[in-house]
């Protein structure tokens, strides 16, 4: 009978609320409140559909029990959220003026008397009662990879120049002479050649001594514009603490038409920017690489580095005329800069690192630390 | 490049007074292109210290060495005791008087030595910081007024700027090149000193000494002077000064004087001692094949060949134009006439033959970037009259100057509004002008916004209107080009497949707990040949830095080998690292090999106590990381087959991966021999694949399967097989003989007992769903399926359900 069934939920119901409201948790009053008038499986809920099965006289009593019921356990409920003691007391008086009238509910309105004055008796319960979850211990996550310092330097100088609106292109590690000197305008009786230490592989092979063979493979292969950026690994015989025989480098080369040395200046003081700081100052000055001209190196200072004192980070310029016969392209109707910049270098300001040789240990004690 | 201030300021004016100076001129220098590394001066003035004259030298009382010296500093006179040997009446020397600050910073007091006051001290060169010279006093030449400042005569102060000059400025290997850019950014003038020989007009050089060039293409200019009579010795204080402030080291007056002009001019110089040429004769000519041997004047014995050019004596080379003298024609203590050589030679022919003989010189370093042809002369010049002033002797009237086809200046046209488009910078000609002829060139004429440069013959490096735009900007300075940032635009192309396969790959990695590793290119190609390459499989470098990188890499797993290897004996337990990197291969008639990107990934971890390998399982963690990679990319076909033999796999345990019949790469553990190339007692397992090879491969449709409507049935399936098979071979049959709504097989399971060992058999357990598309499945369906599969396992493996 459901007048059964209610007077059931009450015993149940209220046992829970007085319970959660000892233990001031906030959370197993929201169990009960789920338990009994949640939506979907609330036993309340429950009642209150299987009065369309009664009838009207029936369903008027039983159903102004069953909103009694509850308006109690949703007071209770939200008091208990609340910390509020004298609106928990008061749903219970609540419910038992509703259940008054009913023979059957004596015993209960005793339970619910003495249970709202037990509450008011109780006092204060000290907040601290409750064990607290202990936040200092360690966190755990699942055991994933630490990514290299210099693919994280690489990937990051990419992400920038791409918004620039550059595309990345890539070229042979193995590389021509033709592609690493001649194209470029370094012949090979020319003292640029002793400008990088170069390794030879067999016959015209050759490691590539920078990025720049991109350039000139990108721009064979396609007419103007082109905007690209070219990173990867470069090989000069030459190693101590700030040498190392293979290092990364990053290209750029940008060719339209009208493009200028000040182009070339915004552009590097755009990125430079981006990377280090808008805190940081950068210089152009001259300089001499035989595919550019005029060549500049590019400076960078700040008083977070070095005590303030220049740095030099990359070397740029504007594409030599001859590099563009190189390629076919017309150097009175074209024209463009390319700059090239150690990503090593960049990662060593960046984390502190001072031995390049670190980078290709790969001792795992450094790379958890990426 | 070693410049000190005060001989720069012979060829431009400075304010020597001024202490800021240096500071800006180095920074000026910085930003016109000449890059100041260091800039040297004493930490703090030295001062106190006077040219004093010795007016008498008396023995010590009381010391058998020393002597009490009377001087006069100018003042007044005074008594120092001293015991150089050398110390005479009438020298004059440095004295440095009571209260004096040496250059190392030390004071000098006023001293009772063994009873004898002694007010001061008279210095050698080495307490003046100017040699290694201790064996006496220092006597000063040219009898210097007595009183005068003593540091400032001899330069003590004097600050030295270290630059570091670019390739294409061979002008500036010098200090005239150098005062040509401070004068121009200091907007004073140059000035060069003209050294005028001082000549003895009845004995013309022509009449002594005859030049024959053979090769003008190498040698297009050679002048000889002939001074007879001098006499070898050290050269003046003054000059071995600023030839230690340059970095070289005072040999004897001759030589010392051709290294003076040399840092003074830039044109390089070389005294023969006239007596020694047979013929008293030049024959400027190529290496002849029965020359015989040739040995250079550091005693070096040179292989030479047909191309290098020689300086040759009427018999034989004397020699090797333009790097360096031979042993039997130079200047030696007993030389009283020489003949002194000036050149121009063609920087091709210099370069080859000093790479071939593998030397540079001071000389060659020059030569090989370009003299000033027009500053022959001049030089030799100048060098003759400071061997006459310093060795004494007579220079014969004239210069024997053999020079074929004068190399004339070239003219170069420069648009002006070329330079302003080109520079993003507004220019009028008149500011273009001004930039150049600031550099010393001359603009002859303008027309139409073109103007005509003439360019002097010390700037060979400027050939082309490029050239004349790059002075233009260095001169009106890249702090005043203004900023433009070109807008972004939209990317010509977009990322790469392979790229972005790398990039995917690095996630999926990293995701799968192994660390990013990055290696060398290069390996020891013994190490390789130890792990099973044969040399025809690998590609050498020539000039490799050491045999631990003459190679390289076949494999990533090399260099991962060694990482694993170096992190163990460090204490890590267990090491997963991966790697993107390219490999090389030797391609049969093609100039550069196979470069290939791939993945390689590697998980060694020391053994559990007790046991001497790593669980076998961990195999299956690598393994899992890399399937998640390749079915993330939809791969279609995935099979892991036993392979053949491949170097650096142990050849029972590794598989071929395939996609889509394509193969990848290799997984399974490092073969025994791999180990031991870099002493891994413990075990490794590891894969490599090609992600060239993976970006060729078309992926599965990416379109979604529509979510399940009806409940799916499950079936576990445990069954007996030889141990010889493969769970591969039992669940291709398993999805061949399951039907249209077998949905999927899982391997849950692989067991082993003794009575299955002693059989020679194991247990595997399946998981299997069924599901319909559109119904529930009865029971009677999926056993139906189930049987067949049954049927089928027995038939075609002798497989029977476990009991």
């Amino acid at each position: 009978m459901s007048e059964d069934r209610l007077f059931d939920i009450i015993r149940e119901s209220s046992d829970a609320v007085s319970e959660a409201w000892e233990a001031r948790d906030a959370r197993a009053a929201e169990r009960a409140r789920i338990r009994y008038l949640g939506r979907k499986g609330g036993e309340l809920s429950g009642v209150m559909r299987s009065l369309k099965d009664l009838s009207a006289d029936e369903k008027r009593v039983v159903g102004s029990l069953a909103n009694s019921v509850r308006s109690y356990i949703e007071a209770s409920v939200s008091a208990i959220k609340e910390g509020k003691k004298e609106a928990v007391v008061e749903a219970h008086r609540a419910l038992g003026e509703a259940l008054g009238g009913r023979e059957k509910g004596a015993a209960l309105v005793e339970k619910l008397r003495r249970t709202a004055d037990g509450i008011l008796a109780a006092g204060e319960v000290a907040a601290a009662s409750r064990p607290r979850v202990d936040l200092t211990i360690p966190g755990r996550a699942p055991l994933i990879g630490h990514e290299h310092p210099l693919t994280q330097t690489m990937e990051d100088l990419i992400e920038v120049l791409a918004r620039l609106g550059y595309s990345v292109a890539e070229g042979p590690e193995a590389e021509l002479d033709y592609y690493n000197f001649e194209a470029l305008n370094i012949p090979k009786d020319h003292p640029a050649r002793d400008m990088q230490d170069t390794f030879y592989l067999a016959g015209d092979a050759l490691l590539r001594t920078h990025t720049s063979p991109v350039q000139i493979r990108v721009m064979e292969s396609r007419p103007p514009p082109v905007k690209i950026i070219a990173p990867g690994k470069v090989f000069r015989c030459d190693a101590d603490v700030t040498h190392s025989p293979m290092f990364h480098q990053i290209e750029g080369l940008y060719v339209d038409e009208g493009v200028t040395l000040a182009d070339l200046k915004g552009t590097l003081e755009a990125f430079v920017r981006e990377i280090f700081g808008p805190e940081y100052r950068v210089r152009m000055r001259p300089s001499f690489f035989p595919f550019t001209e005029p060549s500049v190196e590019v400076d960078v200072a700040s008083e977070y580095l070095a005590g303030g004192e220049w740095m030099e980070v990359l070397g740029a310029g504007m594409v030599d005329p001859a590099v563009f016969e190189a390629v076919g392209y017309d150097p009175e109707k074209w024209s463009g800069f390319a700059w090239g910049l150690g990503v090593e270098r960049i990662a060593m300001l960046r984390y502190g690192i001072s031995d390049i040789r670190l980078f290709f240990e790969n001792d795992l004690r450094m790379l958890r630390q990426f | 490049m070693r410049i000190s201030l005060e001989w720069l300021a012979d060829f431009v004016e400075l304010d020597l007074e001024d202490p800021e100076l240096p500071e800006r001129l180095a920074n000026g220098l910085l930003l016109a292109g000449l890059e100041v590394e260091a800039l040297e001066r004493p930490e703090r003035a030295c001062d106190g210290l006077v040219v004093a004259e010795v007016l008498s030298v008396a023995p010590h009382p009381n010391a058998e060495r020393l002597k009490v010296c009377r001087l006069a500093d100018g003042a007044r006179e005074r008594s120092v005791v001293c015991g150089a040997p050398n110390v005479e009446a009438g020298l004059r020397v440095v004295l440095a008087k009571p209260g004096a600050r040496m250059p190392g910073g030390m004071e000098i007091g006023v001293a009772e030595i063994r009873g004898e006051r002694s007010e001061g001290m008279i210095c050698s060169e080495r307490e003046l910081g100017l040699g290694a010279e201790h064996g006496g006093v220092m006597a000063l030449d040219g009898a210097p007024a007595v009183g005068g400042d003593a540091a400032e005569l001899l330069g003590l102060n004097d600050v030295v700027f270290d630059i570091s000059i670019t390739p294409n400025r061979a002008d500036c290997l010098s200090v005239l090149g150098v005062a040509r850019e401070a004068a121009a950014l200091l907007g004073a003038p140059l000035r060069t000193p003209e050294i005028a020989a001082r000549e003895d007009e009845n004995a013309p050089a022509a009449s002594i000494c005859a030049v024959e060039i053979q090769d003008a293409d190498k040698c297009p200019r050679y002048a000889a002077r002939v001074i007879r009579g001098a006499r070898i010795g050290s050269s003046p204080g003054w000059m071995r000064r600023r030839l230690r402030a340059a970095g070289m080291r005072p040999i004897n007056n001759v030589v010392d004087v051709t290294n003076y002009v040399m840092l003074s001019l830039g044109q390089p110089l070389h005294a023969f001692d006239l007596r020694r040429l047979a013929g008293r004769k030049i024959v400027v000519r190529r290496w002849a094949g029965d020359d015989g041997p040739f040995i250079t004047l550091d005693g070096q014995e040179r292989g030479m060949d047909e191309e290098d050019l020689m300086i040759c004596d009427a018999e034989k080379p004397v020699a090797i134009g333009g790097v360096m003298g031979g042993l039997d024609s130079e200047v030696s203590a007993d030389t009283r006439d020489i003949l002194l050589e000036s050149a121009y030679f063609a920087p091709v022919a210099i370069r080859r033959t000093r790479r071939r003989l593998g030397m540079s010189t001071e000389a060659s370093y020059r030569f090989e970037r370009g003299v000033d042809p027009s500053g022959v002369v001049r030089a030799a010049d100048s060098a003759a009259e400071l061997i006459r002033r310093t060795a004494g002797g007579v220079i014969a009237a004239g210069v024997v100057d053999a020079y074929p086809s004068p190399i004339a200046p070239k003219r170069v046209p420069i648009r002006v509004a070329r330079a302003s488009g080109l520079l993003g910078v507004s220019l009028d000609a008149s500011r273009v002008r001004e930039s150049l002829e600031s550099l010393g060139l001359s603009v002859s004429a303008e027309d139409a916004g073109v103007l005509g440069v003439e360019v002097p013959t010390f700037r060979p490096d400027i050939e082309r209107e490029i050239d004349l735009i790059e002075e233009v900007a260095r001169r009106v300075g890249y702090e005043s080009i203004p900023s433009t940032l070109p807008a972004a635009g939209r990317p010509v192309a977009g990322a790469t497949r392979v790229r972005s396969l790398e990039l995917r790959a690095r996630r999926m990695m990293l995701a799968g707990g192994f660390s990013e590793a990055l290696n060398y290119s290069f390996v020891s190609g013994d190490a390789l040949r130890r792990m099973g390459w044969r040399d025809a499989e690998m590609v050498a470098l020539r000039n490799p830095l050491s045999a631990e990188m003459d190679a390289l890499r076949t494999t990533l797993l090399a260099g991962l080998l060694a990482n694993a290897a170096r992190n163990m004996s460090r204490g890590a337990r267990e090491v997963r690292l991966f790697e993107l990197g390219r490999s090389f291969h030797p391609l049969e008639g093609e100039a550069l090999p196979e470069q290939t990107l791939r993945l390689a990934g590697l998980l060694a971890a020391s053994a559990p106590p007790d046991e001497d390998a790593p669980h076998p399982e961990a195999l299956f963690e690598l393994k899992g990381v890399l399937e998640r990679f390749l079915s993330s990319l939809r791969m279609r076909r995935l099979r892991f087959e036993p392979a053949d033999a491949a170097p650096g796999w142990d050849s029972a345990a590794v598989s071929r991966i395939l996609a889509d019949d394509a193969a990848l790469g290799h997984i399974g553990m490092p073969s025994p021999e791999a180990l031991s190339v870099r002493d891994i007692a413990t075990g490794a397992f590891a894969f490599e694949i090609s992600l060239d090879a993976l970006a060729e491969i078309e992926p599965a449709s990416s379109r979604v399967t529509p979510l399940p409507k009806y409940p799916a049935s499950l079936r576990d399936l445990a069954v007996v097989v030889d141990a010889g098979r493969t769970n591969g071979q039992v669940e291709e049959v398993i999805r061949q003989a399951g039907g249209e709504w077998l949905e999927s097989v899982e391997l849950f399971d692989v067991y082993e007992d003794s009575a299955l060992r002693d059989s020679g058999e194991k247990s595997l357990a399946y998981s299997l769903v069924f599901r319909h598309p559109e119904a529930t499945l009865t029971d009677a369906q999926v056993g139906e399926a189930f049987e067949e599969i049954l049927g089928s396992l027995a038939k075609r493996l002798g497989a029977r359900l476990r009991s």
